[in-house]
């Protein structure tokens, strides 16, 4: 008799090591002989993971949990088997999750056991408000979320919502809580008591700052909870408009731009000005390499709209030096890398122009020989054809003027220059026979495509 | 008399070719790099450095001189000099050179140079060989500028009390009051804004390059032609 009482205990004995709690991802609480779930409204589901944990130093080998009861669920085990290891082992426990949802208010029970452990599970519904989600929000039925749909940053957006009472008895609404990157306004004073039928309203709005481009929140309605999803994006950059410190402009010249903004930047943007030429020499060149931005020997800086202003900076300055180069055709500024709304492409002409010297010198320092070197520049590209004039120490002209046509010279020259401008530096000489001291000036005419210029007069020295 | 003018476009004069790239001078950047300057006044590109290291450089018509720490460099080839920066002051295939640092006056010919004795008073900003005149420098004494004679005995004044200060073949180039002003010779002036303007150096025959912050400017000093523009920085 005395051995068979110690066998009969001896499974219970091994069960007293198993305890029931509830974990909610981070810490665990004992089970008793209850546990509520609380109050959810009708429709919603809560789930909640319960933990057997085994105290001994046995393994322990127990059934899958079972619940008996309406809106009660067993949702997930934690794996296929229920052997749980002995202790300490961090695996000393089986994990199963409860999920509770019914569509009728009432106060629900169910019995939930597993192994020789039970426990008594408690839920109440209430009635559910229904919500009213107007435009332009949408609700996306098969997330329960709100969609606020695409916003332009640095802007309100707002929408509309109605909380009803499709019960046929009251409905008290107790709590409206909005959450992260949206606000409630007009929300009526809390708790309201909504008859049958009757509804509140009120609005959600939102402001995403510059360069959201996710936006997250949730609504809670009493017990229930919709998320709140939307994107955002930067505005467009008000076209800009490029100036500069002229209204004409010719080679060899360098000229300030500046951009400005017609109305305030909404968000800071940040992209390139960037400087295009194009030569409309006769086909000997491509590019001049002279066209560019001073700042970094560049056609392209950096400029940043900051936000709530008008101005914009160019290489963290007010504005950029450029160089009109020595070469006719246009110089096109386009912003690259910003969304802008329009299309700010501004283009200045560089027109053909005579060719303009830039210094003449002569020379009759070589014995039998007359010098004369032009430096000068020709943005046409159509230099060649040239005359000289030469005077006598009483200012009459001798013989006279000599031209000439280096067309050809000039061509090869420039194709050679590989794109770097049409400056040039010529130096010419004639062989003179007889007494050279006599020649006292020369003046020299430069033709091209665009006209004539002319050194002025040229003492030999 | 019968004159004959027959005219060739060859490369007689300076065995180069008729056709040539302009050539402003050399610029020394922030880096203490010198660069060649190409083109025109208002139109100019920077060529790839051609030494590091520099503290000041000066080109005449004919060359250019440069002086890193200890040396005085002539087409790549170096001659020891006193410590410290230089001032130039050209004629012909020769020059004059300043060494501030050590106060000692030389005379660089054909890569070589030889110290010559000056008694000259107060801080030395500039010097010049005027063409058939006796050599002349800008001082600065109790912040008066004087230009003097070799024998120390001011010859002229320049209204700057602290800023930069060059003499010029015909006249004087100096800082005041946001300008740079050339004065000529002859007493007239031309006045170029520039804020801040710290050092002025030959950037070649007719061209003096400006420095002011972290931008260099050059001014065209031919009679005539006057004229300031900026130098293109040097790309990174």
């Amino acid at each position: 008799m005395k051995i068979l009482l110690i066998l009969a205990l001896a499974p219970f004995a091994a069960d007293a090591q198993l305890t029931l709690v509830t974990f909610n991802g981070t810490n665990s609480s004992p089970v008793g002989s209850t546990y509520n779930f609380g109050t959810i409204a009708a429709g919603d589901t809560i789930s909640v993971v319960f933990r057997v944990v085994n105290n001994s130093t046995s393994p322990a080998t127990i059934t899958a949990p079972a619940v008996s009861g309406v809106g009660f669920t067993v949702t997930a085990v934690n794996g296929s088997t229920s052997f749980i290891p002995p202790a300490p082992s961090p695996l000393n426990f089986l994990a199963f999750t409860v999920a509770f949802s019914a569509s009728l208010p009432a106060s629900y029970s169910a019995s939930l056991e597993i192994a020789s452990l039970s426990a008594i599970l408690l839920a109440t519904v209430v009635p559910a408000p229904s919500l009213t989600i107007f435009p332009p929000c949408t609700g996306d039925s098969s997330t329960g979320t709100i969609e606020f749909g695409s916003l332009q940053n640095a802007a309100p957006h707002g929408c509309n919502f109605s909380l009803q009472n499709p019960n046929s008895r009251p409905l008290v609404i107790s709590n409206i809580g909005i959450t992260g990157a949206f606000q409630g306004s007009n929300i009526q004073a809390l708790p309201v008591t909504l008859a049958p039928g009757q509804a509140t309203t009120f609005a959600i709005e939102v402001e995403p700052p510059c360069g959201t481009t996710a936006i997250q929140g949730a609504l809670a309605v009493n017990t229930h909870s919709y998320a709140i999803a939307g994107s955002g994006f930067d505005p467009l950059l008000p076209k800009p408009s490029i100036a500069f410190d002229a209204q004409t402009f010719s080679s060899a010249e360098q000229h300030a731009v500046t951009m400005t903004l017609p109305s305030p930047a909404l968000c800071k943007a940040t992209g390139y000005l960037n400087l295009a030429f194009t030569p409309n020499a006769n086909g000997l060149v491509t590019d001049d390499a002279a066209v560019e931005f001073l700042a970094g020997s560049t056609r392209a800086l950096p400029f940043t709209a900051t936000a709530n202003s008008t101005q914009v900076s160019i290489n963290g300055q007010a504005s950029a030096m450029f160089q009109t180069g020595t070469t006719a055709g246009k110089i096109t500024f386009t912003l690259t890398q910003a969304q802008i709304n329009g299309d700010p492409t501004t283009s200045i002409v560089i027109p053909p122009a005579a060719i303009s010297i830039e210094g003449a010198t002569a020379s009759d320092q070589r014995a039998g020989e007359l010098d004369v070197a032009i430096e000068a520049f020709d943005n046409t590209y159509s230099a060649g054809s040239m005359s000289f004039t030469f005077f006598d120490t009483s200012g009459k002209m001798i013989g006279s003027p000599v031209t000439a046509n280096f067309t050809s010279q000039f061509g090869a020259y420039f194709t050679s220059q590989q794109n770097t401008g049409s400056s040039f530096l010529m130096r010419v000489s004639f062989p003179v026979g007889g007494n050279q001291a006599l020649v006292a000036t020369v003046e020299t005419t430069l033709t091209n495509s665009a006209g004539q210029a002319q050194t002025g007069t040229l003492t030999f020295q | 008399m019968r004159l004959v003018l027959v005219f060739y476009f060859a490369a007689v004069a300076w065995a180069q070719s008729a056709l040539d790239r302009p050539s402003l001078g050399m610029m020394l950047d922030p880096g203490g790099r010198i660069r060649p300057v190409f083109g025109i006044s208002g139109s100019v590109t920077v060529g790839d450095p051609q030494g590091s290291g520099v503290l000041s450089v000066a080109c005449s018509r004919e060359f250019c001189l440069t002086k890193t720490r200890d040396a005085i460099i002539f087409n790549g080839q170096e001659t020891g000099a006193p410590v410290g920066p230089a001032l130039f002051a050209f004629r012909g295939n020769s020059a004059w050179i300043y060494f501030p640092q050590v106060r000692q006056l030389a005379q660089w010919q054909d890569g070589q140079i030889t110290p010559v004795a000056l008694a000259i008073t107060g801080e030395v900003l500039s010097l010049r060989v005027p063409s058939g005149g006796a050599m002349e420098f800008a001082v600065r004494r109790d912040n008066v500028t004087w230009i003097v004679n070799a024998q120390d005995q001011a010859v002229d004044s320049i209204p700057t009390e602290s800023g930069p200060a060059m003499l010029l073949t015909d006249g004087v180039l100096y800082a005041r009051a946001g300008a740079a002003i050339l004065r000529r010779d002859d007493g007239s002036e031309i006045r170029f804004p520039v804020e801040g303007a710290e050092s002025f150096s030959a950037l070649g025959e007719g061209y003096v390059q400006v420095r002011a912050g972290g931008t260099s400017y050059a001014i065209h000093t031919a009679r005539g032609r006057e004229r300031m523009f900026q130098l293109p920085e040097s790309p990174p």
